[in-house]
């Protein structure tokens, strides 16, 4: 199954299940709408997968009345930059609605927003803003890396009682993972994944940049280095860290981390500063960041380049460490440019649970 | 007057020739960067360009290389920036959708939908402040112009006193939604923009002349009124909303198939105009000819020196 199709099984779902689940967004009904991932659903239930004026800011602010009334609206938004016009209903509005009301009062509103790279997407497409999301509480983000995450966050996203934001990177919409999906009262989301076991260093990323740390971590270990990838995925309304995200982060060493976004006030530096600060990073000698430079993203193929972080970077940064790697990987022009088609599957995991994980909830819908 | 005419042909011609080389070569993945083609809206475009006057700023959307063109902007910067060349007029840092040509008035193009209308209040209102008796001109899609700021920038554009048009182009389709999908039962964008204290017109896109006519006087009364205007131009769109594909009859088209989009040809109706009032035929077809001609010559030349794919 690849990524655009576990976000369709996984709305099929959840409408199917729950009569109150509605699809809002652009073109959420087209045949092949929301790139594919709304498919056929518009004809399928045409009273709850609804087509929208390109009103951005009516569409999310309706989703939050919709949902403070007890409905489970899904809002669809093609990019970040079209989500911004809707910033009053998703931060002030979503976010703090059961906080100012006192409790007792959620808004489950989920909003599907992609983000990031795509090919020819140019400055105004493809902005990765997560850090943003990331600094308002109350907020549930969901940054999924694999088609299987795909499935879990709107599942999980569409029983829980917080507002969610999920931050789709369009890149990754051709990867591949099979899986078997499950009902929620079998899994719970985690907070991050770690892939292969090895002690040589650690790679720290999130989203897309999944991508490029497998295809460094296996070229390392055709040369007998061995690391791990440590993919983060969930971020607790609640609570942005995880106490097990600490334990995980205090035995790191050789640690390299792969932001697709600026790293500049980013994600990344978000979670490293705060673990400076605890005193839990004290090997910080060997900390490398690679991460795109502090400028949008253009549009020419020749000016994006290397714009982003890519698998060579990576194996360059882990020889700095002292390994001897005597070769880096090939990239051509596609690697660097055209949307990547991983399959997953392979590749050993161990998913994270953390004790902020998502509430409690009703799940009679999916038991 | 019929010089005119016959300027428009060319510049209506131009555009569409252009248009469709690009489309050919991004089948071949030669443009890696996205392409929203307006085959079909020249009318629109080159009526409003040719009323535009030099002191004039204009400014377009992510549709823009027929707004762009009807201005005078550069040709060769806008092929090499469609294509991300160096020498493109954003230096391949914007691609097909930011169009620019500051020499000639032509201060922008940005995609975000809705977001060029308070842009549009601002550019107007600095013209106003120049005293030159200029105007700015801004190309909002009818998609665009479901965005709540369309509305608020009317308002603020009146209550600025802003020499300000927006050309409302009304391809009929929102990507691939009608106004009847998209829009309230018994929504009255006539009643709306009125309300909101700004001058409106509905003019027939397909008819160069008539948007030429109607942008001339609608660009007067707005300087002399001192109030915003919405000149909304119907235009067929003949491609599909993003990319290179020229659409047949695709389902949601519903009442305009080919055969519809071919009779109500801007161009085509601009030549039988130019027929009806005495032009000989032979001079038209002339012009036709030579622009086709010249055009696709001086575009293989321009694409010819430089690569595409690294």
């Amino acid at each position: 199954m690849n990524f655009i199709e576990a976000l369709l099984f996984a709305h099929h779902q959840i409408l199917l299940r729950n009569p109150k689940s509605f699809i809002l967004g652009l073109g959420v009904n087209y045949p092949n709408g929301a790139d594919g991932s709304t498919k056929g659903l518009g004809q399928e239930f045409p009273d709850r997968v609804l087509d929208t004026p390109t009103s951005e800011l009516a569409i999310t602010g309706a989703a939050v009345g919709m949902a403070s009334q007890g409905l489970r609206p899904i809002v669809h938004h093609g990019r970040v930059e079209f989500a911004m016009l809707a910033f009053d209903q998703i931060f002030t509005q979503a976010s703090r609605w059961n906080f100012m009301f006192g409790g007792n009062y959620p808004c489950p509103v989920v909003l599907r927003i992609c983000i990031g790279r795509q090919w020819g997407n140019g400055p105004q497409h493809t902005a990765n803003y997560h850090s943003i999301f990331l600094q308002e509480p109350g907020l549930d983000i969901y940054i999924p890396a694999t088609p299987k995450d795909a499935y879990r966050s709107l599942i999980a996203s569409s029983v829980s009682e917080n507002p969610a934001v999920i931050l789709e990177h369009r890149w990754l919409y051709k990867t591949k993972e099979e899986f078997v999906p499950e009902k929620l009262s079998s899994f719970e989301f985690p907070f991050a994944s770690v892939y292969g076991d090895g002690e040589d260093y650690t790679i720290l990323t999130y989203a897309d940049g999944l991508v490029d740390s497998l295809k460094a971590l296996k070229f390392s270990s055709t040369y007998g280095i061995k690391g791990k990838v440590v993919c983060l995925k969930f971020f607790s309304g609640r609570n942005r860290f995880p106490n097990k995200l600490r334990e995980l982060v205090g035995s790191m060493k050789n640690v390299i981390l792969v932001d697709p976004a600026p790293y500049e006030f980013g994600l990344l530096s978000g979670v490293l500063t705060h673990f400076t600060v605890e005193n839990i990073l004290k090997d910080t000698d060997n900390i490398n960041i690679i991460c795109p430079p502090f400028h949008p993203c253009p549009t020419s193929p020749k000016l994006v380049g290397e714009y982003y972080p890519n698998a060579s970077k990576i194996v360059q940064t882990i020889k700095s460490f002292g390994f001897d790697l005597p070769e880096f990987p090939l990239l051509s022009f596609d690697d660097l440019h055209l949307p990547p088609e991983m399959d997953y599957t392979t590749f050993n995991v161990q998913n994270l649970v953390g004790d902020n994980n998502i509430d409690k909830v009703k799940k009679e819908y999916y038991v | 007057m019929s010089k005119m005419l016959f300027d428009m042909l060319s510049k209506m011609v131009q555009i569409r020739t252009t248009e469709e080389l690009i489309a050919e070569d991004f089948i071949n993945s030669k443009i890696f960067s996205f392409l929203h083609l307006s085959i079909g809206q020249e009318g629109s475009a080159v009526g409003v360009g040719f009323a535009s006057k030099e002191q004039d700023i204009l400014f377009g959307n992510h549709r823009s290389h027929g707004h762009y063109l009807a201005r005078g902007g550069n040709y060769e910067k806008m092929i090499r920036e469609i294509y991300g060349d160096s020498g493109g007029c954003c230096l391949g840092f914007g691609g097909s959708m930011h169009m620019l040509d500051r020499s000639v008035g032509f201060v922008g193009s940005t995609p975000i939908l809705g977001s060029v209308a308070p842009i549009g209040v601002g550019l107007a209102y600095s013209q106003k402040i120049k005293e030159n008796d200029g105007v700015a001109i801004v190309y909002i899609g009818d998609g665009a112009a479901e965005e709540g700021a369309f509305y608020e920038s009317l308002n603020l554009g009146g209550q600025m006193r802003c020499p300000l048009i927006y050309i409302l182009e009304d391809n009929r389709y929102c990507v691939n939604s009608s106004h009847k999908d998209r829009k309230a039962p018994g929504y009255n964008i006539k009643t709306i923009i009125e309300g909101l204290g700004a001058i409106y017109e509905r003019v027939d896109g397909q008819h160069v002349w008539e948007v030429f006519e109607s942008t001339s006087k609608i660009r007067e009364q707005v300087i002399n009124e001192e109030r915003p205007a919405v000149i909304h131009t119907d235009v067929l769109r003949f491609y599909g909303h993003s990319g290179p594909v020229k659409e047949g009859n695709t389902p949601y088209r519903q009442g305009d198939d080919p055969k519809y989009r071919e009779e109500n040809d801007c161009i085509k109706n601009l030549k039988q105009h130019m027929q009806e009032i005495g032009i000989e035929n032979r001079l038209i077809e002339d012009v036709e000819i030579n622009t086709k001609k010249t055009t696709t010559s001086k575009f293989i030349q321009i694409r010819k020196t430089f690569e595409v794919r690294i």
